[in-house]
């Protein structure tokens, strides 16, 4: 594992590379103890590692007791989804400070390094030490009717992140929900509600699905930034929860108009543990202040505080003692403290039990604002789908930003892709990007091969994966585009190129994406054992394409041959061949070149700007495999989605084109260009097969085999049938294709 | 193993040096048949923690010791089986570890088995011709 020691705003930073194994773990512990640092808070960058053990882990946690031991900690940025899983099953997340990106890490251990020296009081019964935090700020967001003019309603349906730590009232769940609104306590780790009639209980969602059940809010109130003091409190016989909060507002800020605390307690009584949230006002100078001020007066269930101040807000009550010492990260705190089986029930800030130990973070909010205004502004234009939990996953990637707009970009098989164009809080446009959301897993496997295989190896067309984010069972990807046009920037995908463009342009196009773009995974090909029929069954991704074949074109997989009527010709059926010659080649392997390959690379998975730049995008198929899979994926795509066969004679035309293309005995040989038919599109076809299998030639060397590049057709060439776009007429013209190739493999390898 | 699928033997010393490359070797391997990024991960952490626990706890005597591992992908699923000659341990019958201790107050080892057990959709043990033999199978 490489293991690289900088320093980002004072804040040490190891940046860690590879496999963090035992072997690794040794080369880490050397280097953290190396490390001569005054600083106790440092930022860990796990954005390449790749693989994580036991040993790693304990080499890590290691570093962040000795750290903890001098009052600091680790802060981890930018962890796999693997690596973020194995700390999950190690039941660690919660003793760690995670967070999504190394920015984020330096951030959160500069704030917690810019703690002053504690200072010590006593209030009644109790001392308290406070350290305050410079430079921190924050903001008192209130949400409630009227409080924005494009969401106005009953009620606000967001995550619990968008929330932040709030009290108020509303629901679990989409509003239009059976259950009346009902008291409610929300953070970004867990949300509880309970309703107004007598007898009722509290419910609760906690952990990963806080995220993911929205939470329909009437009126809140809520703390957003970084708390101005951190408080431990100490008072054996026990401190009035109200009198301490009283004492604490007149010790730290006297002269604010408004105090936000949110507290963390071991108490009395019969509930061990008390988590609370709490605004504290002083009504004369709020009155002095802006207008926005004026919502202090209309929060639920005001106390007046000895001092004359007012607080409102609400607890609940926990069944196991929260861990108090050195306590600093609210969120680390709340996960360990506040689970499905901790959570007790909600109560009223005058019913809690007096507090042992208590950490209380202080808020001195510098604004009050609207909540619903810091919303993402999510449009969709130019139709298609849309579903409202996208709305999350968009305000998630963009969550730096006021106002993005969507608009659709036709195609894509699994998932649906938007061209992006957001607007950050000071209304200036960002650069464009994409947004691409769909199921989950396919999602996760996007992001995985970006590690692997993108950000390595693919820089030059300047494509970078900004962020993901999951919502239930979809998840999205945000792209940015690098280094182009700014803002103007107009992206087309490569399909509206090809069909618009003069020949020689999209050529060029071609040729750029495969000598240029891709050219660091084609170019570093690996000399390998492959088992060609295996890795090139279509019925991985189409494991309904037998049953398609039989229903839509009536070709039985049961029948050796196939009648080709369009060439007056017995061929292989290409659709027994699939379901009984793969399989028992399936063992057979032969030495060839491997590379990294795209895995599904077609006209709409790459997008061209103005000045003829290229994106490519998709990569949940990315993987090492036959180095000329990508050149003959794309020659299906050219031959039956690109042309339009509108009559039998088409058809027929169409299908003697075919059989000249595959009667070629090498691929650096220009395949002969035999057409009789009117569809202009048929001659472009032919430029750009002769031009990628010339490609593919030059990927394999020295190579003359050609059955690897007819297997590799064919695993593109059968799922056609499958296709919901392609008339009855292009999957004939498909099976056709598939009947040839199969006939030619079957030559090759001398079995027919 | 089932015969009919891929598979892929590997003999190790029972030495710390000859875990990583055996772990590169396995998932170039798993790479190429396609498994999933969390059986590749697996398939390193059961070479990496039961190596280590032989290397550990397992010898009894000076000798060199080898590890026999063999990995099988065959209709979507992952059978590892690894093989030592170090004393008989059952690592299923190895207890759990306390989640809820702070890291520093854990046994060493149980973590590691733990993430298998937890990641793992089945794992046998047998103890045969003085051999510990693990089997773990992981569905994808």
């Amino acid at each position: 594992m490489d293991i690289a020691v900088s320093s980002g705003a004072g804040v040490p930073v190891l940046t860690l590379g590879g496999r963090f194994d035992g072997t690794a773990a040794a080369v880490f512990d050397r280097e953290a103890a190396a490390l001569e640092s005054e600083a106790v808070h440092w930022a860990v960058d796990f954005s390449q590692v790749t693989y994580l053990s036991s040993l790693g882990i304990r080499s890590v946690m290691a570093l962040e007791q000795r750290l903890k031991a001098r009052g600091g900690g680790l802060v981890l940025a930018d962890l796999s989804p693997m690596v973020r899983r194995v700390l999950h099953v190690s039941r660690l997340e919660g003793f760690l400070t995670i967070v999504p990106t190394l920015a984020d890490a330096i951030e959160v251990a500069r704030t917690s390094a810019s703690m002053s020296p504690a200072a010590e009081l006593t209030i009644g019964p109790c001392r308290a030490r406070i350290r305050r935090v410079a430079g921190s700020e924050s903001t008192l967001e209130w949400w409630g009717p009227g409080s924005s003019d494009s969401r106005a309603g009953a009620s606000f349906g967001i995550s619990t992140g968008d929330l932040g730590v709030a009290f108020g009232v509303g629901t679990l769940g989409e509003a239009g929900d059976a259950s009346l609104p009902g008291r409610l306590i929300s953070t970004p780790q867990f949300s509880a509600t309970l309703g107004a009639e007598s007898g009722a209980i509290t419910d609760f969602i906690v952990g990963d699905a806080s995220r993911v059940v929205p939470i329909s809010v009437a009126t809140a109130w809520a703390l957003s930034g970084a708390p101005a003091a951190l408080v431990e409190l100490n008072g054996p016989s026990g401190c009035a929860l109200l009198d301490a909060l009283d004492g604490l507002y007149a010790a730290i800020e006297p002269s604010a108009a408004v105090l936000g605390f949110i507290v963390l307690a071991q108490t009395q009584g019969h509930q061990p543990g008390l988590f609370a949230v709490g605004i504290a006002f002083d009504p004369e100078t709020a009155r002095t202040r802006a207008d926005s001020y004026r919502q202090l007066e209309a929060m639920p269930d005001q106390i007046a505080l000895p001092s004359g101040r007012r607080l409102a807000g609400g607890a609940i009550t926990l069944q196991a003692r929260p861990a108090i010492d050195g306590a600093s990260d609210l969120a680390g705190a709340l996960r360990s403290a506040a689970t499905l089986a901790t959570l007790g029930g909600l109560v009223a800030l005058t019913e809690c039990a007096p507090a042992t130990n208590a950490v209380v973070w202080v808020y001195a909010p510098t604004e009050i604002r609207s909540g619903a205004a810091k919303l993402l502004q999510v449009n969709v234009e130019g139709g298609g789908e849309w579903r409202p939990e996208w709305d999350g996953i968009v305000r998630h990637l963009y969550a730096d930003c006021r106002s993005v707009t969507l608009t659709t970009l036709p195609g894509g098989f699994m998932s649906s892709t938007f061209k992006a164009v957001a607007y950050d809080q000071d209304g200036r446009r960002t650069l464009p990007s994409v947004v691409k959301i769909g199921p989950a897993d396919v999602t996760r496997r996007e992001v995985e091969a970006n590690r692997h295989y993108i950000s390595r190896f693919i820089l030059n067309n300047g494509t970078t994966l900004l962020g993901d984010a999951e919502h239930g069972e979809w998840a999205g990807l945000r792209y940015n585009f690098l280094g182009v046009n700014g803002p103007d920037s107009r992206l087309t995908w490569l399909y509206d190129q090809y069909l618009h463009r003069p020949l020689p342009d999209v050529l060029s196009l071609f040729e750029q994406l495969f000598t240029r773009v891709l050219k660091p995974w084609y170019a570093q090909p690996k000399w390998e054992q492959v088992f060609l029929f295996r890795d090139h069954s279509p019925l991985r991704l189409f494991p309904e394409l037998l049953a398609a074949a039989e229903s839509t074109l009536g070709l039985s997989a049961e029948s050796p041959e196939f009648e080709c009527r369009e060439l007056g010709a017995r061929l292989p059926n290409p659709f027994y061949f699939l379901k009984h010659e793969y399989p028992r080649h399936a063992g057979e392997s032969r030495l060839w070149y491997t590379s990294v390959c795209h895995g599904d690379l077609n006209l709409r998975n790459v997008l061209v700007d103005e000045r003829d730049n290229l994106y490519v995008i998709d990569f949940s198929e990315t993987r090492p495999r036959n180095v000329v899979s990508d050149f003959a994926r794309l020659e299906p795509v050219l031959k039956f989605e690109m042309t339009r066969p509108e009559s039998d004679d088409d058809l027929h035309h169409l299908v003697v084109f075919e059989e000249a293309l595959m009667s070629v005995t090498a691929l650096d040989q220009p395949p002969p260009f035999r057409y009789d038919g009117g569809d202009p599109m048929v001659a472009r076809a032919h430029a750009g097969i002769t031009l990628l299998r010339r490609y593919a030639d030059r990927a394999t060397l020295f190579e003359t085999d050609l059955v690897p590049y007819w297997l590799a057709m064919l695993e593109w060439t059968y799922p056609a049938v499958c296709y919901r776009q392609l008339t009855l007429r292009q999957k004939r013209y498909a099976a056709c294709s598939a009947a040839l190739i199969c006939r030619s493999i079957l030559q090759l390898e001398g079995r027919a | 193993m089932t015969p009919g699928g891929a598979t892929l033997t590997v003999q190790i010393p029972g030495t710390v040096e000859a875990i990583r490359p055996a772990t590169e070797q396995a998932e170039a391997w798993l790479s190429e048949q396609q498994v999933s990024f969390e059986a590749m991960y697996l398939a390193s952490l059961a070479i990496e923690e039961l190596v280590t626990n032989c290397i550990k706890y397992g010898y009894a005597d000076a000798n060199d010791h080898v590890v026999d591992i063999a990995l099988c992908v065959e209709d979507g699923v992952l059978r590892i089986e690894v093989i030592d000659d170090g004393r008989p341990f059952n690592p299923l019958e190895a207890p759990a570890p306390d989640l809820s201790l702070p890291i520093e107050e854990r046994p060493i080892g149980g973590l590691g088995l733990h993430l298998l057990r937890e990641l793992a959709d089945d794992l046998s043990y047998e103890r045969r011709d003085g051999t510990n033999r693990l089997r773990i199978v992981k569905r994808m």
